[in-house]
């Protein structure tokens, strides 16, 4: 019995000892190809967005947002100030070591690497891909900028990167007003003109709040919402520019009058040149039109089908027509800035034109001619006008101009703060959110070196338990052997 | 006769004999039989071989399954689902999405070859950091490329298919193959698999990690991205022409001609563009290129169109000798191609009257009658065309000699220093406010081309893909293989335990053999003696 037992202790003492060389063997050379193969330190967060138009990959304020912004120079060079570490090294060193990649869900992955193409066709397949915008991403920052950098700082550097983000976001996702410096400075500018700037800002304005109030009708701030503020434009516009306008038109007040007479006269003329230009253009497409012969259609029939035959004649036929349109269209357009002119000039003159109508096809012939006896006359009357009388009208256009500009910045004021309003509503703490930076860094005791050690030393201690199970079980055999003897 | 009798008797006392034989025979098939409570101890007596020898076996199917999984294992395939996602000119001229795979020109189709271009690839490589060098072929060879036809042409695949499974269309089947013409979304899948050949077919392949297969489709389609941008991307600002003003050294009217042409390229830069573009509103300004037209059509109207009619009204001018001279030059040459279109409409004029067209006789089914018709052909409807472009020009240049004539007349011999200050200083204004919309809009378009909005033609999705763990991925074959090792050593226990029976019959067997030949032996020397 004893030897017996003595025996197997002998056995399990082997294989132990073989079991243990190989372990330690393969740990040995998990060690070494771990070592070799070191990987990288690397930070690491997460950072989730959270909007309603998060799913689209549209920005509150409605433009395109990309994630991959956070790699740009500006967020990254904001960073590195942050962080004082922009002496040390630059947003493209940092750009190549950040990995930013959404987290997908496995039905959307799955979708993505297991498309087949339809080609062997199949009936029924699955082919149309989602379009899938990610709200969570993964940030990773490695240190193959710097391989000595400190856990302190990498860390430091990514959570700043990620707060430069956030503030970048703030500002590029969110509504804002016309910025930056006037092109035009109003005051060198004739009344007439003035109030064309005044009503180019006015309009801008309108047709950018009409968005805001397509998009958010509903809201309100401070008992306003962007109705409100459509209305007071409106009316500016409407109420306001208009009288004035018209006061400054049919008065014929400006700063120079000699000059605007000068100017709607060579504008006058000019427009006449171009009427009778094109009013020869047309004879001409006129001739074209009526000279052109469309084919006859031809279905030629068999016993089985009808066949059209026709060539593009018609159209050619319609190119020709839409010419003659546009050229007629253009008439009609000058025509009307003829008229306009023609009253503008009658409002400086201060009397009747010599001519009763428009002009037009008929008398465009005497066009030059005309302007020409415009401007005299019109050249006369304006001297002959009360000089007082324009001082006065002149000071209460101006006034009337300050008034609107007053209004103008009363209701930038207004829609500023409401906007403001609604981009705290859309875009607080929680828009875009971060998680804790971890740091990361391949050691002897990291879940990474585990693996490592049962992929290499697995197989060995696999072999050597086999290679004792075999010395084993032929010992046995032997001994069994033996005994029967 | 007797003795053959005799003989005979013989042979039926032996047959006597075995006949006792066989009986006894009989009673040693008997002991053949299978003692299963011998077999069942004989498991018992095996049991602990047994369960080191099933150990063995398990071990053995198990590490067999894991070295499987090392020798076959699988590289991994990262793909990325890229959307096309810019506009391009539809035929009624708005702006549309592109909805197949139309490059940006709206004229070619996209060569999606070029996302395995060296120009592409060694961007792609230049921006990320590989833990291995591998050469641009070896990454092109890895990269594939899916297209995906769109809804009806998938359709229509199926139904040749199902027409070719059967034997009576199949013919069909190949008529409509041939006209069938694939048409493709605006989707298509880029894939990236691991282990890189080398140039040398015998060299290993070349693993990258999971994370910069990623990383490098990733970077691939960026690049690819770039490429796009740089070849189709016309979002360029006209030059800034203002800046080539000089006033010091130009003539006021020269300077002027200038200042309006800038304007104008500015203002149709901006409503040429397509209307995605013109209403992206700027979170830096928070302006429109809309916005900013509008603008440059008021600088033309109150500053460019008010002084242009107020020096060419007066004739305002620094040296009227030199103007004039350069405004005649204009004239003549605008007058001699004016005569050349006029020649050319004429010459048209006459190639229409004597062009003949065709003319097809059409005969009546089951009818002798005959009808002849005239039928314009495409290059005499080019003719007619041509003709409406010719009179545009003349109507142009006519105008333009009507401009030109007015402003040799309205020069003025005299210089009037006065009004000239004046409309030099308006000049001055007018450019200051065209130089700060000219700069406002190339802000504009800066932030435009470096936004998401321009920068991503194709919008691709993060590289997806990965690699099942070493454990996960082979724990069926281990499963297999373990099971079999099971069986296995279950077998060799069974057979084991049963061999010996078989051993005991047939030692009987040979003995009993043994014994019969004897006895036979004894018989024949017992007759002998007889």
């Amino acid at each position: 019995m004893n030897n017996n037992v003595k025996r197997k202790n002998h056995y399990i003492i082997i294989t132990l000892v073989v079991f243990v060389i190989c372990l330690i063997i393969g740990t040995i050379i998990a060690g070494i190809q771990f070592m070799q193969k070191k990987s990288a330190t690397s930070a690491s967060t997460t950072l989730e967005l959270s909007f309603e138009t998060v799913g689209k990959g549209i920005a509150p304020n409605g433009n395109r947002y990309d994630v991959k912004e956070m790699a740009s120079d500006q967020v990254l060079q904001t960073a590195l100030e942050a962080s004082s570490l922009s002496d040390m090294y630059t947003p493209d060193q940092i750009r190549s070591c950040l990995v930013i990649r959404g987290v997908y869900p496995e039905d959307i992955q799955e979708q993505y690497t297991s498309y087949v193409s339809v080609l062997p066709g199949s009936t029924n397949q699955e082919v149309k891909l989602t379009d899938y915008y990610p709200s969570v991403f993964s940030i990773v920052l490695t240190n193959d900028f710097d391989a000595s950098i400190s856990q302190a700082n990498l860390t430091m550097l990514l959570d700043q990167i990620v707060t430069a983000y956030k503030n970048y976001f703030s500002k590029a996702g969110a509504y804002t007003l016309e910025k930056g410096a006037s092109v035009f400075e109003l005051s060198d500018y004739d009344y007439l003109h003035q109030l064309k700037l005044i009503s180019l800002k006015l309009n801008n304005l309108k047709a950018y709040v009409g968005q805001l109030y397509e998009k958010y009708p509903n809201f309100r701030w401070n008992g306003q919402g962007f109705n409100d503020i459509l209305n007071r434009l409106e009316n500016v516009i409407t109420e306001d520019l208009s009288r004035t306008n018209a006061q400054t038109t049919i008065n014929a007040i400006s700063k120079d009058i000699d000059r605007l007479l000068t100017v709607y006269t060579y504008e006058y003329t000019n427009l006449n040149i171009r009427y009778l230009n094109k009013i020869e253009n047309l004879k001409k497409a006129d001739e074209l039109v009526s000279s052109y012969e469309k084919n006859v259609k031809i279905y030629l029939s068999t016993a089985d089908s009808i066949k059209e035959v026709t060539g593009n004649s018609t159209v050619t036929y319609d190119k020709l027509v839409e010419y003659q349109r546009k050229i007629a269209n253009e008439m009609t357009n000058i025509n009307t800035q003829i008229g306009d002119y023609k009253l503008k000039i009658q409002d400086i003159s201060g009397k009747e034109s010599s001519t009763e109508s428009l002009i037009t096809g008929a008398d465009t012939e005497n066009a030059d001619a005309l302007s020409e006896n415009y401007q005299m006359e019109e050249m006369e009357s304006s001297n002959n006008k009360d000089d007082a009388q324009t001082r006065i009208s002149a000071e209460i256009i101006e006034e009337d101009i300050h008034a609107i500009l007053e209004k103008h910045d009363a209701i930038v004021s207004d829609l500023d703060a409401l906007i403001q309003a609604k981009n705290a509503e859309q875009i607080n703490d929680v828009t875009v959110s971060s998680g804790k930076v971890k740091y990361y860094a391949p050691r002897l005791l990291s879940g990474s070196f585990f693996k490592q050690v049962v992929k290499t030393a697995g197989p060995f201690c696999a072999i050597a338990l086999m290679i004792c199970l075999m010395v084993i079980f032929i010992s046995k055999r032997k001994e069994c052997k033996q005994n029967e003897d | 006769m007797d003795n053959k009798e005799t003989r005979n008797d013989d042979s039926l006392t032996l047959n006597k004999e075995t006949q006792i034989n066989l009986v006894v025979n009989n009673q040693d098939e008997d002991e053949d039989s299978i003692d299963l409570v011998r077999v069942f101890q004989r498991f018992k007596e095996k049991s602990r071989v047994f369960v080191w020898l099933l150990i063995f076996c398990i071990v053995a199917g198990v590490s067999a399954a894991l070295l499987m999984y090392q020798i076959n294992k699988k590289p991994l395939t990262a793909s990325s689902v890229v959307t096309l996602r810019y506009y391009i000119h539809g035929n009624d001229g708005t702006s549309v999405q592109v909805k197949d795979l139309t490059a940006p020109d709206g004229r070619t189709e996209l060569d999606l070859s070029q996302i395995t271009s060296s120009y592409v690839l060694q961007n792609a490589m230049s921006d990320v950091k590989l833990s291995r060098n591998i050469p641009v072929s070896a990454l092109r060879d890895n990269i594939t490329i899916k297209r995906i036809p769109t809804e009806s042409s998938r359709k229509n695949q199926e139904l040749i298919q199902s027409m070719m499974d059967n034997t009576s269309t199949v013919s069909a089947a190949y008529e409509k193959a041939q006209e069938l013409e694939i048409k493709y979304s605006n989707q298509f899948i880029v894939s990236l698999t691991n282990g890189f050949g080398n140039q040398d077919e015998n060299a290993e392949l070349i693993y990258l990690e999971d994370s910069e297969i990623h990383n490098l489709l990733d970077h691939v389609l960026e690049a690819y991205n770039d490429y796009l941008v740089l070849t189709y991307g016309g979002l360029r600002l006209p030059d800034n022409k203002m800046s080539a003003i000089d006033i010091t050294s130009m003539d006021i009217m020269e300077g002027l001609d200038l200042l309006k042409l800038a304007v104008a390229n500015l203002n149709s830069f901006c409503n040429v563009q397509p209307a995605e573009i013109r209403t992206y509103r700027s979170w830096q300004t928070g302006l429109t290129l809309q916005d900013m037209a509008r603008k440059a059509a008021l600088i033309q109207e109150v500053n460019v169109d008010y002084l242009y009619s107020y020096i060419h009204m007066n004739g305002i001018t620094k040296e009227p000798e030199s103007v004039k001279t350069r405004y005649q030059y204009e004239l003549r040459n605008a007058k001699l191609e004016l005569d050349a279109v006029k020649a050319q409409i004429e010459k048209t004029v006459d190639v229409l009257a004597n062009y003949k067209n065709d003319e097809i006789l059409v005969s009546m089914h089951e009818s002798d009658t005959t009808k002849s018709t005239r039928y314009t052909t495409e290059y005499y409807n080019e003719l007619v065309l041509s003709q409406t472009e010719n009179y545009s020009k003349v109507a142009e240049l006519e105008l333009t000699i009507s401009n030109l004539q007015e402003k040799i007349d309205s020069i003025q011999e005299d210089v009037n220093t006065e009004q000239y200050a004046e409309a030099y200083a308006e000049l001055e204004k007018a450019i200051e406010a065209s130089t700060k919309l000219y700069n406002q809009i190339s802000a504009h378009i800066e932030e435009i081309l470096g936004s998401p909005f321009y920068r991503t033609f194709a919008e691709e999705s993060v590289p997806q893909g990965k690699t099942e763990s070493f454990l996960t991925a082979s724990a069926k074959n281990m499963l297999l293989f373990g099971g079999v090792g099971a069986i296995a050593a279950l077998a060799i226990w069974f057979f084991s335990a049963l061999a010996p029976e078989f051993h005991a019959a047939n030692d009987q067997s040979i003995e009993n053999g043994k014994h019969q030949k004897q006895g036979d032996h004894d018989h024949a020397g017992k007759e002998e003696e007889k």
